[in-house]
């Protein structure tokens, strides 16, 4: 029914990237590969179902964002979580420096966490996926001029959460 | 002059090409401490590690596990048959086991219900709608009739629907009729009550639409005067049907004289409704044991209009008493201790209409109990067959 081999090319374009994306909002391996699982098998529905998208990637990350969502919901607070290992975790040998980066990382993750889910989106498309405007406007399906005010008003209540934690 | 916006989008494209973020500022002296802040806020994201890597065995049972899906999700037939193609539907909603779906699949099954429910009920209040006397539905569509009013407070509002409810017992009346099936005495009883209602309310009403509602009354009579004469025509010559018809003639003759009074002189209208203020008329029984202030005509309360209607008098019994007035449930006797005026033995001729007379019964049968249909029980025997059919009549 299916062409498998286009299905395990979109696996494999799509797979580590929905992964990383996840990840980026639920802060746990196996929630992030689960909802890179669960996205991709609702893309099986959507064929099935003749609803094939016209823009896969756009669709796909909008479902996995949804999916994200869903899981940060059914958390007591919070959005992006956990982006680094536990801190109580940290080998023994750590030095300070890596303390100190570590403390760090956890008040970066925190000051994102104050973002709304659609600054948070385009932080993680942008900043660290690494896509274009034109691309993070497709996958939001928002122009590229809103991309852009979305952008700065991002980074602005990025600054202010970390001033405010740095403080 | 270049914003903010632009200008951090066109620091970052640069600085993302290699180029220096100094270089990058000196375009735009102006925004250069914002821009510097906004960049230094972006830079802070790289002290975030990125996602560990999914491991390649992990990443090959999952891709296993996807292609195996893709072989096995096969387009579901869907069934010729409606119960079973919506089955196919709900069945899955409710399966789903996965946590986060259960308030939906919770939704799906109340909406479901709701949807079920409402259809049933509003399936047979329209069904009822469309009843006659005497089927199971009947009832249920008097029911709705009774809350309609209820529900609503409007006095004009009350007025139109209890004439279009007096409406529809005239249509029943031409229904059965032509149908050649017995008209009861409670259907007459009701219309009477629903004309009622429509003037006591009309009296609530301010002046000009009291006036129009008034008008309005007089001309739904005039229609019903005519429908009910052909159904005189084709119903069975049975004498209680005779009678139920007879008794539906008296109270619209009664209405649009009523109605007619009140376009002439308004003020002595609203006073002869002035004690029926407050909620539209309903049968209860309780009320006919409380003396009451003295009434217009039988359409005071439901009982006395039925106790007097149904109590037949002798053809030479001149009609009424000037302050006719409710009698006693139960007893048929007027209450004597009373404040208020009381009817006597030397009725005078004041108009039309049924009077109590509980103190002058003719040879008839007494109605002494409410009729079929309304709290209280039934009416009695009082066709009129013992004395002249009717007791009262209109001129």
């Amino acid at each position: 029914m299916f062409d498998e081999q286009a299905l395990g090319q979109i696996y494999d374009a799509y797979f580590e990237r929905l992964y990383r994306y996840a990840y980026r909002f639920v802060g746990d391996v196996d929630s992030a590969q689960d909802i890179a699982a669960e996205t991709l098998r609702r893309l099986l529905e959507a064929l099935r179902d003749g609803r094939a998208p016209n823009h896969l990637g756009a669709w796909l990350y909008r479902v996995a964002y949804n999916l994200a969502m869903d899981q940060h919901r059914q958390r007591p607070a919070g959005g992006i979580v956990s982006l680094e290992p536990d801190l109580d975790q940290a080998d023994e040998a750590d030095t300070e420096a890596d303390s100190e980066q570590r403390l760090a990382q956890e008040k970066v993750r925190q000051a994102l966490e104050r973002l709304t889910p659609e600054q948070q989106n385009v932080v993680v498309l942008k900043f660290m996926e690494g896509y274009s405007n034109a691309e993070v406007g497709a996958l939001m399906n928002k122009p590229e001029g809103a991309i852009k005010s979305l952008q700065h008003r991002a980074l602005a209540a990025l600054k202010r959460a970390l001033t405010g934690l740095l403080l | 002059m270049v914003n903010l916006v632009d200008a951090l989008d066109d620091v970052l494209a640069r600085v993302a090409t290699g180029e220096s973020l100094e270089g990058c500022l000196a375009r735009y002296p102006n925004l250069a401490v914002e821009l510097t802040e906004l960049v230094g806020a972006r830079d802070r994201l790289s002290a975030l590690a990125p996602a560990p890597a999914v491991p390649a065995d992990t990443l090959a049972a999952r891709r296993r596990q996807f292609l195996t899906t893709a072989r096995t999700t096969k387009r579901q037939a869907v069934s010729v048959y409606p119960f079973q193609r919506f089955m196919a539907w709900v069945w899955p909603v409710q399966r789903t086991g996965r946590p986060a779906f259960v308030p939906a699949a919770l939704v799906a099954r109340v909406a479901i219900a709701f949807v079920l429910v409402l259809s049933i009920v509003g399936g047979t209040v329209a069904a009822a709608q469309s009843s006659l006397p005497g089927s199971p539905l009947y009832r249920i569509k008097l029911a709705v009739e009774d809350a309609r009013l209820n529900l609503t407070s409007d006095p004009a509002q009350q007025a139109t629907l209890a004439m279009t409810f007096a409406s529809e017992r005239t249509h029943e009346m031409e229904r059965l009729a032509i149908a050649h099936r017995p008209i009861g005495s409670h259907v007459s009883l009701r219309l009477q009550n629903q004309l009622d209602a429509a003037l006591s309310a009309a009296a609530r009403a301010p002046e000009p639409e009291m006036l129009h509602l008034l008008d309005q009354v007089r001309s739904m009579a005039q229609t019903q005067e005519l429908a009910l004469s052909q159904a005189h025509v084709n119903a069975p010559r049975e004498p209680s049907t005779q009678e139920a018809l007879r008794q539906a003639e008296q109270a619209i003759a009664q209405a649009q004289q009523q109605a007619e009074s009140g376009l002439t002189d308004p003020d002595a209208f609203r006073k002869r409704y002035r004690h029926q203020q407050g909620a539209p008329m309903q049968p209860t029984p309780e009320a006919t044991a409380t003396p009451q202030p003295p009434a217009p005509t039988v359409f005071a309360q439901p009982t006395a209009m039925l106790e007097a209607t149904v109590t037949p008098q002798p053809s030479h019994t001149p009609e009424v008493s000037v302050t006719p007035q409710r009698i006693q449930a139960g007893t048929g006797q007027p209450p004597t201790s009373a404040p208020g005026p009381q009817a006597t033995g030397t009725p005078q001729q004041t108009g039309p209409g049924p009077q109590p007379t509980a103190g002058q019964a003719g040879p008839g049968p007494q109605a002494t109990d409410t009729p079929e249909g309304y709290p209280g029980g039934k009416p009695g025997s009082g066709s009129g067959s013992g004395g002249n059919g009717g007791g009262t009549r209109r001129p």
